[in-house]
């Protein structure tokens, strides 16, 4: 079963409609109904859109944030990744210090 | 007592240091097993790969939303003149159309607040991408060269050349299996904690650029495309000037360009955004089991062919000891 319209979505196909027939309509009193019904299919099709900019607003702020927590705890982990090398590196010049006082003091 | 010269002290160590290079590599080139597989891999680059340009893309095509609802509505304004409702229509003043309001929802705080999401988005691929290509391979190789090299500085210690050789490998295996360890786990947890997020992001996005999603952005885009439209048509044949035509024409041309914007590029913007949230679905998915092929296989003993020598040598060398030792 086919899903039913929902209102935004019966406003747009009905603005498409009334559009084509106002571009392709020779009668002006056709043209003219259609473009009184145009003129409000578009306001109702307004305020739609008004009510869901606000309701999408905190959700997009939320998800956003999350994301850039997630963000963060990647570039964690690739500095955590780096760390065995920066250690080994740290034990390399320890023991290269050793070598030489050893020497110096053998 | 007899003192053991420093030569032969060596000779019956080294067997026992070969061994355990030897066991510490073997463990640790085996033990990768706990990295990403390649399917994992290639679904982070998938991923990846959706999630390119989207900041972008949603920045720019945004940008030029708000130019084009602009644009429609002031050129309805100027061929209607003002934004009335009808007789008996109760609709709300913040629905129609004034010379101050004429970007309605596409307002700059509106279109930021979308583009930062995206861009987060984005980031989130790159980010996954970079960490599964980091290998650390070039400074674990350096630093394991470097740690065996003073520790042969050392006075008190002697090693042989295969045994320097056999701790650098295995010091270099072990760099990267915690490497591959720390990696896996750092995208284990993170993939699916941010999923639900991932899924609202996408499914917001996508809606916004549909035209034909409830209260979308897309839709409102092409509401004021139509009603540029149809105000032009209605008003160009009681233009009674050439002055008048020359405003309502390029004024309907541009509604109609503007709808098929909405038609060809909108819907596609849309379509694109719907399959992050697919290859992402399909990453948290691969996650979900560890399956080592032939190809993971293939790639740990290219990775670890110098490794891989070095443990056959040293094998060799154990085994023909132990047959002298018989």
């Amino acid at each position: 079963m086919a899903d039913k319209p929902t209102l935004g979505t019966s406003l747009s196909k009905t603005m498409q409609e009334l559009t084509r027939i106002i571009e392709e309509s020779d009668d002006e009193e056709e043209q003219k109904k259609a473009l009184a019904q145009l003129r409000r299919a578009h306001r109702m099709l307004d305020v739609l859109v008004d009510e869901r900019v606000k309701k999408n607003a905190p959700e997009y702020e939320a998800a956003t944030q999350a994301l850039e927590e997630a963000n963060d705890a990647l570039v964690a982990a690739r500095k955590e990744s780096a760390t065995f090398a920066e250690g080994l590196q740290k034990v390399a010049k320890a023991l290269g210090l050793l070598a030489k006082l050893v020497k110096a003091f053998g | 007592m007899r003192r053991r010269s420093r030569r032969a002290r060596s000779q019956r160590t080294a067997p026992v240091r070969q061994m355990v290079a030897f066991v510490l590599l073997w463990w640790t080139i085996v033990s990768t097993g706990c990295g990403l597989t390649a399917a994992q891999k290639a679904a982070i680059g998938h991923f990846s790969r959706a999630t390119a340009a989207v900041g972008e893309m949603t920045a720019d095509e945004l940008a030029k939303m708000r130019e084009g609802v602009i644009q429609g509505n002031t050129s309805t304004l100027i061929i209607i003149g003002e934004d009335r409702p009808a007789p008996g229509e109760s609709a709300k003043r913040t629905a129609l159309i004034t010379p101050t309001t004429v970007e309605r929802q596409l307002t700059i705080e509106n279109i930021s607040r979308i583009g930062h999401a995206a861009k987060a988005l984005q980031s989130y691929g790159e980010l996954l991408q970079a960490l599964a290509e980091d290998t650390q391979a070039t400074e674990l190789r350096g630093a394991a060269e470097a740690f065996v090299a003073n520790l042969k500085a050392v006075p008190s210690v002697s090693l042989e050349e295969k045994e320097a050789d056999a701790i650098t490998a295995a010091v270099y295996a072990v760099g990267r299996l915690l490497v591959e360890m720390k990696k896996a786990k750092a995208v284990r947890a993170i993939v699916p904690t941010a999923a639900s997020h991932v899924d609202k992001l996408t499914d917001l996005l996508a809606a916004e650029f549909d035209p034909d999603r409830d209260g979308s952005l897309g839709s409102a885009f092409r509401a004021a495309a139509n009603r540029l439209r149809g105000e032009g048509a209605a008003a160009f044949p009681k233009a009674t000037t050439a002055a008048d035509r020359a405003v309502i024409l390029p004024a309907w041309e541009y509604g109609r360009m503007a709808s098929l914007r909405s038609d060809e590029i909108h819907k596609r913007a849309s379509d694109a955004v719907a399959s992050i949230q697919k290859s992402h679905r399909l990453l948290v998915e691969a996650l979900k089991t560890d399956r080592w092929t032939a190809e993971d296989v293939k790639g740990i003993v290219s990775e670890f062919d110098t490794e891989l020598k070095v443990l056959g040598k040293v094998t060799a060398e154990l085994l023909e000891r132990s047959k002298l030792l018989k």
